[in-house]
């Protein structure tokens, strides 16, 4: 009785940030502990993008958040496309400045001018919601001066490389946490490779890993989520199953 | 959460007995121990409970009381071998007290695998076990159980006491309107003072676990098929409710492949057993194929019985129609078999999915580093 009542008094100290993905916020404890840095990943296909538009959406129209969509996969056009598919106008809430999505297509993440220029937009902004697609993208080439030294000093051997890749997550993951955003960060998982994340970092670094997935049986196909971790909350570790409605992911309760 | 329901949830998060039960392969179900310093992978399957119904109906249908015999004789064998390759504790090398808990948990595994509920009486000096089943597997339906119920229980309980003369019988079944299931299990003299019926099995085999066995049967990585067991069940394909786990209503449940081998070794002493067990499982086949009701089969086939443990599974279209299945499991009746279940299950989903008599008539075997079977038309 003790345990449960230091439990629910560390909980109830914790502000929660909630999804409004159906089914999900019971799942954490009611939601996200604030300025929680989530990496969600999975394979292609499997409703990554759609859980993070959805996190944004449900912030600006239920909860009055503001936020902010990085992407580096799509232009603006498509985002808000895909986010219309399930009745999410991001044109408007762009308009009434709740939503802001930008498109970092055809720019080197790595150089330190873009990533400046992203911590700029975060830094200025006041945003309490942040979507990153994807962390992969943080793997293409260093950005981390300390890296690229070390990375030098090695003759840039490709372990060397890899190196300073690990060091550009763990730095973008790091700068984030600082600013006390609660954010979504999306990565994949390779089908047959070790790890949840293909930079196998970011699951590690992160505060928070969900884990989507889709299994077929013949014909049939179901989809699963996991919430693998999440910091400051009692989780279960169970995989659930949720679908795609015209509302976006609902997540359906185990029984057991 | 109801103590039942801890229990049987405490099962499939992978402890039976002091064992683990890996579900997380696809290909593979397996029981894991580590004895004198080796790890041991049991193979087991997830059999569906008609497969079992289909056949043990048949096989009755057919033979009378010699089909009666074969399956009680398959059964019997395969709860003794069972135990004996998981190394039970038995009235030899155990004490009254340690038979007692182990009684306790296997009865609480049953309720995991076999039954809603179970409960039992235990008499040592008597060599006596009653147990007391709701909702047992098979026998419900069809009110024979002479496999499962009757065999499998009298081969653990023989192998218990170490007295291959003890015999089961099945005193009240739910599939003959009995309340619950009531299983005796004791000496011939003592069954006579409750019946007349009942059968007799003495040819059991002290099987071990070898380095044949644990090559042949190690856990490797599939390369055609995706889910395991855990996937079904996390993606909800295969349901689990109240200690019994299902695919679209049809349940499954956990055994030893032992069972399979020594199920076709004994119907196979029958005149033209194997044409009749064979269209038992093409039965069976049509009938999951229409519950399924797709038309892929191609595609179900890798990526449901992988997962029920029958291996890596591919399915090819040629000239003529093949199936093969990477580290199939293995025993060390392997050679003695003609994998009749798995030919006949194979055929009954494909020829009810093209509309057409399709027979997998062709095996072959061939085992390396592990076994890989291969039928065809």
């Amino acid at each position: 009785m003790d345990d449960l009542m230091q439990t629910n008094r560390i909980n109830n100290a914790i502000e929660r940030i909630k999804t409004g993905i159906n089914g999900l916020d019971n799942l954490v404890q009611g939601g996200f502990p604030k300025g929680t840095f989530a990496v969600v990943t999975g394979g292609p296909g499997t409703g990554k993008t759609i859980f993070a538009l959805q996190f944004l959406a449900n912030g600006a129209q239920k909860y009055g958040e503001k936020g902010l969509f990085i992407t580096v996969e799509q232009n603006v056009e498509d985002i808000a496309s895909q986010a219309k598919q399930f009745g999410w106008n991001f044109d408007e809430m762009e308009n009434t400045g709740k939503i802001k999505i930008v498109s970092l297509i055809g720019k080197q993440l790595f150089e330190e001018e873009t990533m400046d220029e992203i911590k700029h937009l975060i830094q200025e902004n006041h945003y309490d919601r942040i979507v990153f697609d994807s962390i992969t993208s943080l793997l293409n080439a260093p950005f981390s001066k300390y890296s690229i030294v070390d990375g030098a000093d090695r003759g840039l051997q490709p372990h060397a490389l890899s190196e300073m890749s690990r060091s550009n997550v763990i730095n973008f993951i790091d700068f984030i946490k600082k600013q006390g955003i609660t954010t979504v960060g999306i990565s994949q998982k390779i089908e047959g490779m070790p790890g949840n994340t293909i930079d196998n970092v970011s699951e590690f670094k992160a505060d928070g890993l969900i884990i989507l997935d889709s299994i077929e049986v013949g014909d049939e196909l179901n989809r699963t989520i996991r919430v693998k971790k999440l910091r400051k909350t009692d989780i279960s570790g169970l995989t659930n199953i949720f679908e795609f409605t015209p509302n976006g992911i609902s997540i359906k309760q185990k029984e057991i | 959460m109801s103590v039942k329901d801890k229990v049987v949830t405490w099962w499939i998060q992978n402890v039976i007995l002091p064992k683990r039960e890996i579900i997380d392969r696809p290909g593979f179900v397996v029981t894991t121990f580590t004895e004198k310093k080796f790890k041991t992978y049991l193979r087991d399957f997830f059999l569906p409970e008609k497969l079992l119904e289909i056949i043990e109906n048949r096989i009755v249908q057919y033979y009378g009381n010699q089909g009666r015999q074969a399956l009680y004789s398959a059964g019997k064998k395969f709860g003794y071998s069972y135990c004996s390759m998981s190394n039970f504790p038995n009235i030899t090398n155990s004490s009254q007290k340690e038979l007692l808990e182990f009684a306790y948990l296997f009865v609480r595994y049953c309720e995991g695998t076999y039954a809603q509920s179970a409960e039992h009486n235990i008499n040592l000096d008597d060599k006596v076990i009653t147990f007391i089943f709701d909702n047992y597997i098979i026998c419900r339906h069809n009110g024979l159980g002479y496999i499962m119920t009757d065999g499998g229980s009298a081969g653990i309980w023989a192998f218990v006491m170490q007295d291959k003369t003890l015999e089961s019988v099945q005193l009240e079944c739910q599939g003959r309107n009995n309340q619950k299931c009531l299983v005796l299990c004791a000496s011939i003299e003592k069954i006579l003072e409750k019946t007349k019926t009942y059968f007799c099995e003495k040819d059991l085999l002290d099987l071990k676990v070898d380095n044949t066995y644990r090559t042949l049967n190690q856990i490797r990585k599939a390369t055609y098929t995706k889910n395991s067991l855990k996937d079904l069940l996390n993606a909800g394909f295969i349901d689990f409710k109240k200690g019994i786990l299902s695919y679209k209503n049809n349940r499954l449940f956990h055994c030893d492949v032992h069972l399979l081998y020594l199920l076709e070794k004994e119907v196979l002493k029958l005149q033209n057993g194997d044409k009749v067990l064979f269209d038992a499982c093409v039965e069976y086949g049509k009938l999951l194929r229409e519950t399924y009701g797709k038309t892929n089969y191609e595609k179900f086939i890798p990526d449901f019985f992988s997962a029920l443990g029958f291996g890596d599974i591919l399915v090819l279209e040629a000239d003529k129609l093949s199936i093969s299945s990477k580290y199939y499991p293995w025993t060390v009746f392997s050679k003695e078999t003609k994998y009749t279940v798995f030919r006949g299950i194979m055929s009954g989903i494909v020829s009810s999915s093209l509309g057409k008599n399709i027979e997998f008539t062709n095996y072959s075997v061939m085992v390396g580093e592990y076994l890989t079977l291969s039928i065809s038309t």
